[in-house]
């Protein structure tokens, strides 16, 4: 009975997973683009914690409290407290493509994920045919999040909403990783979002701007 | 056969009375979680009421559509209510007369008229409101065929007392992310047709802003009850189709009898409830769009239908 339910939730949570990653892509307020990151990482926690209660493998239970402690709460509150806050209130006011653009780029992103994707599943295998192209046009999405910005925090968004899509797909198709890789990876995150907010801050402090997509030459 | 009749007069009874509630319960709401007391619930029978008593003024250049007008953006929603299941699971009289593409361009009839006669007295502001409501919807097209071509495809069928024990999650073993990005860009149809936030602000009282309200500035007396009327009732009638075509048939009347209509007159208006809780929450918590941004938020609901589209050809 919790079965069909999980199974119905599994839909569900693709498709708001799908969802979040486009908000991801026209936010155009720095501080809401973290807040919508965490609610990403919310849903690939759910994700794991439905997959893992569906096949039985328990120690996803704990990849999505991990998910939960790292990326809902510690990335977030980190980047937050580095970046300052007069980064935060910026709005990023041009998009490479215009967001009509992004948008469309997007939908193109995840209909080619769906297309490669579509070949990797057994037939039969809901769980995989749910949700692995989900996480593949995530990861698509956040690639062409990191190209399609100007600002350096969209940037780094990108990166982690590239990371959560690869995520899934291990945790649909692998189940997860082994624990120590498990725990290593969401270190790596956590630093790599540490350094890359204290590099925004750097770069804001040499150039007086964070629009990485505009800065051409050097500047001595 | 005359139980069926009685059945779908009863149908569009709810939807004429009960229309203005709808809007009566937003406003309070709205009004609640402004931490201010807000309007009555019965507010919009109030207005309606004075409304039926005041004289008309009508300009004297206008023409017989200015007069006709209000009586189509009136009788409109009323004809699409006979089409779509509001009180029973089982087809009622006329269900066969039209599909939901039918539904639909019966509901932009009305649109066409108000918009003609918002140009028919040449005031200046609603010309701007029609243009700006002829874009909204223009842009709105799309999304809608992406919702009806996935709707479709699921129950090969368009009539929607079909579509609706087809679609229906519950009974399904698995949801597809189809399903529910088709339910989604759906809503958000629903918000920018009926003139809400964040497409336009419903409350809104400068012109230069108004985009929905804008059509019926020149209307005064009987007429204007009308329109406000028409337009409670296409919300109504809409937020219906949302909640029992693609949501859930669930709590729909099985056999035409009291007790049963009843009930099924009673989770509509519970049904009717969810769906102003969702509209305030999102009305409370954001902010009108400018208008050229209307394009970049209709265009996001295309591509989410079109993600379902996609995603209903490939992952299923």
């Amino acid at each position: 009975m919790y079965y069909d339910a999980a199974i119905k939730l599994l839909g569900i949570l693709g498709a708001l997973f799908l969802l979040e990653t486009l908000a991801m892509l026209v936010v155009r307020q720095m501080r809401g683009l973290i807040n919508v990151y965490a609610t990403h990482s919310l849903l690939l926690a759910a994700c794991a914690a439905a997959v893992g209660y569906l096949t039985g493998s328990e120690h996803l239970y704990l990849v999505a409290g991990l998910t939960v402690l790292f990326k809902v709460l510690a990335i977030p509150y980190t980047l937050k407290r580095v970046i300052h806050d007069t980064l935060l209130e910026k709005r990023e006011i041009h998009f490479v493509f215009g967001i009509s653009g992004t948008l469309l780029i997007a939908g193109v992103l995840s209909v080619l994920a769906y297309f490669t994707s579509a070949a990797l599943v057994y037939p039969g295998d809901t769980l995989t045919r749910l949700l692995l192209p989900v996480g593949a046009a995530v990861a698509l999405m956040g690639l062409f999040i990191t190209v399609g910005r100007l600002e350096a925090v969209p940037q780094i968004s990108g990166l982690l909403i590239m990371e959560n899509g690869v995520i899934l797909i291990a945790v649909v198709t692998a189940f997860g990783l082994p624990l120590i890789a498990e725990f290593a990876m969401f270190f790596d995150v956590l630093v790599g979002g540490l350094l890359l907010g204290v590099l925004v801050m750097r770069l804001q402090q040499h150039t007086d701007t964070t629009a990485a997509g505009t800065l051409r030459r050097l500047k001595g | 056969m005359s139980s069926l009749l009685v059945a779908n007069f009863l149908q569009i009874l709810v939807v004429l009375l009960f229309s203005p509630l709808l809007k009566g319960v937003t406003g309070r709401l709205k009004g609640v979680v402004q931490s201010r007391h807000g309007p009555s619930i019965w507010q919009p029978y109030f207005d309606l009421y004075k409304l039926c008593r005041k004289d008309e003024v009508i300009s004297e250049d206008a023409s017989w559509i200015f007069r006709a007008a209000p009586l189509v953006s009136f009788a409109v929603p009323l004809l699409v209510t006979v089409l779509i299941p509001v009180l029973t699971a089982f087809p009622l009289t006329w269900a066969f007369m039209g599909d939901m593409l039918g539904g639909g361009f019966i509901l932009s009839l009305g649109g066409f008229f108000a918009t003609l006669a918002a140009m028919d007295t040449a005031s200046p502001y609603g010309q701007m409101g029609s243009s700006r409501t002829r874009m909204v919807s223009f842009l709105a097209e799309p999304v809608l065929m992406c919702v009806f071509f996935v709707v479709s495809l699921v129950a090969g069928s368009t009539i929607p007392y079909v579509v609706n024990k087809a679609w229906y999650l519950g009974g399904k073993d698995v949801i597809y992310p189809s399903h529910v990005l088709v339910i989604i860009a759906f809503f958000m149809v629903i918000l920018a047709e009926t003139g809400r936030i964040p497409v336009d602000n419903p409350e809104g009282h400068f012109e230069l802003a108004m985009i929905d309200e804008s059509k019926s500035l020149e209307y005064s007396g009987k007429a204007f009850a009308l329109v406000k009327w028409g337009g409670y009732m296409k919300l109504f009638v809409l937020l219906t189709i949302f909640m029992n075509v693609l949501i859930t048939p669930l709590g729909l009347a099985g056999a035409v009898t009291p007790v049963a209509l009843l009930l099924a007159v009673g989770s509509l208006l519970l049904k009717m409830l969810a769906g102003a809780i969702v509209i305030v929450v999102i009305e409370s918590s954001l902010a009108k769009l400018r208008l050229f941004r209307v394009g970049e938020f209709l265009g996001a609901a295309f591509v989410v239908s079109l993600l379902g589209l996609v995603t209903f050809f490939i992952g299923v």
